[in-house]
């Protein structure tokens, strides 16, 4: 696991408010994991506290055997963990070229990774003098995650990718990660409700419900029926589950 | 055309401060009241240095300019790092409470006379029937360079652009790994330095005095939300714009309601044009 990102009793969330409850979690190098569970359960909260922007309280965080704990943001994206937040957050009123750079910020990385970014999304290459706030939601999507490559990351956490994107759209994303994951050797988390997407992209799916880590295994052994189980087995009944 | 003229030169001290505070809002999304103690810092130091001390005018002037570096620098890494998290209305109160204290210290140690900076090089330089000094054409010159040289440094250099991109979505900014709180420093560093620019040149060729600060700092609010929230070349024509409108007013109408005419105008701006005279088509 000396590679991989090591999550240990992790206890985060805003101001004084505790979201995640001391939540255990690993993802090894090159490994997808999916992390699913009903609305306001603590996932993106999760993700915010590995990228350094939620407070983290107590428990510790490894990346590559070396403690995170107490890093920022910036120095966290130029270790390699890159967030793609949920609702893309393109800057609008730039090119998509220059939302591309933007990406590259913490790894100056130059035109050659441009190149094989803009390989793995056409639509981007054709696109590139337009203003992002004017593609569509799904090239949004993938600019959004074309951006994080731009960093060079060695973890890309994707907050909810399919949110609002139209089913054909989901196939083409699901190519899309797939492709990214095996080009750029990353490992990915990713969370998502779309259990058609972790099931084709993810080895092993965490279920979290309340803030806490209540299900992980291999994620072909969540149907949908085990999924239903486990939010609401463990914990109170979600409202519009 | 005299009246353009001193319109101009006011209108230039106007949009250097307005630019500079331009950067600072749009960056990093503080309501800094403190701004015109900017301008006044660096219209007093040269003031005091080459008046009392007999330093050299340059030398003066450039300490004017940085010594408005370092206060800003300051404020934007001890007072508004640590509470910039707070809503924006805090951070209001917070900068107000900043120009009471900076306008009390500040009369304290240097006094509260206006005065003029010694050593404004001489000659009356005329054009098309104005006449003017020397320095009114430094002061126009310097508010043209900042505003095209800034524009140029947002757009084109990688800490530029990383300023630019907090401006647009501080949260993704922070995702891509741009360092907030230094680019918060800079931005207050840089948009401090502009207005004490305006500050040691200002004082060169009219009286200034450590009371300053406030009325300043009003009015480059004005320029800035005439020209939209966030345009830096909004900034220049607004606050040329405000100068005009001042002079005008000034001689044709009265000229102790000077300093209203820019709140007329402001008020009858934001009738017509709510989001400024150059707010820019998607502004999310």
């Amino acid at each position: 696991m000396a590679e991989g990102l090591r999550v240990r009793a992790l206890v985060a969330g805003y101001g004084r408010a505790h979201v995640l409850r001391h939540v255990d979690l690993d993802v090894g190098p090159g490994e997808g994991v999916a992390v699913v569970g009903p609305n306001g359960a603590g996932k993106s909260t999760l993700v915010k506290a590995l990228s350094g922007v939620a407070r983290q309280t107590s428990g510790s965080i490894e990346f590559a055997g070396v403690p995170i704990d107490g890093w920022g943001p910036a120095r966290r994206v130029a270790a390699g963990i890159v967030q793609v937040p949920e609702g893309r957050h393109v800057f609008p009123g730039l090119s998509v070229a220059e939302n591309l750079w933007l990406g590259s910020y913490a790894s100056k990385a130059g035109a050659e990774l441009l190149e094989q970014v803009l390989d793995l999304f056409p639509r981007l290459r054709e696109r590139l003098r337009q203003d992002a706030s004017r593609l569509s939601g799904g090239e949004q999507q993938m600019l959004a995650l074309a951006r994080g490559l731009m960093a060079r990351p060695r973890l890309l956490m994707i907050d909810e990718p399919t949110l609002g994107l139209a089913p054909v759209l989901v196939d083409h994303l699901i190519d899309s990660l797939r492709a990214m994951r095996t080009r750029f050797q990353l490992s990915l988390l990713v969370v998502e409700q779309n259990a058609y997407l972790t099931r084709e992209l993810c080895d092993r799916t965490y279920v979290m419900v309340n803030g806490a880590i209540v299900r992980a295994g291999p994620t072909e052994e969540f149907t949908h029926a085990a999924l239903m189980d486990s939010y609401t087995g463990t914990a109170q009944v979600q409202e519009g589950l | 055309m005299q009246d353009l003229v001193n319109g101009l030169v006011q209108g230039s001290v106007y949009s250097l401060c307005g630019v500079g505070l331009v950067l600072i809002f749009s960056v990093v999304r503080i309501p800094n009241f403190a701004h015109g103690e900017a301008v006044m810092v660096g219209a007093m130091v040269p003031l005091i240095l080459i008046g009392d001390h007999h330093v050299p005018l340059i030398p003066g002037l450039l300490a004017g300019v940085g010594a408005a570096i370092v206060l800003g620098a300051f404020l934007g890494f001890a007072v508004f790092g640590p509470l910039r998290r707070l809503p924006e209305v805090a951070l209001l109160i917070v900068s107000l409470a900043l120009v009471v204290i900076i306008e009390a210290l500040a009369v304290k140690f240097w006094g509260d006379a206006p005065r003029t900076t010694p050593g404004e090089p001489s000659g009356v330089l005329s054009f098309l029937g104005a006449r003017f000094t020397p320095i009114w054409a430094v002061i126009f010159v310097a508010a043209v360079g900042s505003a095209i040289g800034l524009e140029a440094y947002v757009r084109l250099t990688r800490s530029g652009r990383a300023m630019r991109a907090m401006a647009l979505n501080p949260f993704a900014a922070m995702l891509m790994g741009i360092p907030v709180l230094r680019y918060q420093v800079l931005a207050f560093a840089v948009g401090s330095g502009l207005a004490g620019l305006a500050g040691s040149l200002y004082g060169l060729a009219f009286p200034v005095q450590s009371t300053m600060g406030a009325l300043i700092s009003l009015k480059s609010f004005i320029v800035i939300i005439f020209a939209g929230m966030g345009s830096i070349t909004g900034a220049l024509v607004g606050g040329l714009l405000l100068g005009i409108v001042e002079s005008f007013g000034g001689t044709y109408i009265s000229s102790g309601y000077r300093d209203s005419f820019g709140f007329l105008f402001l008020v009858a701006v934001l009738l017509l044009r709510p989001n400024g005279l150059f707010a820019r088509a998607n502004s999310a």
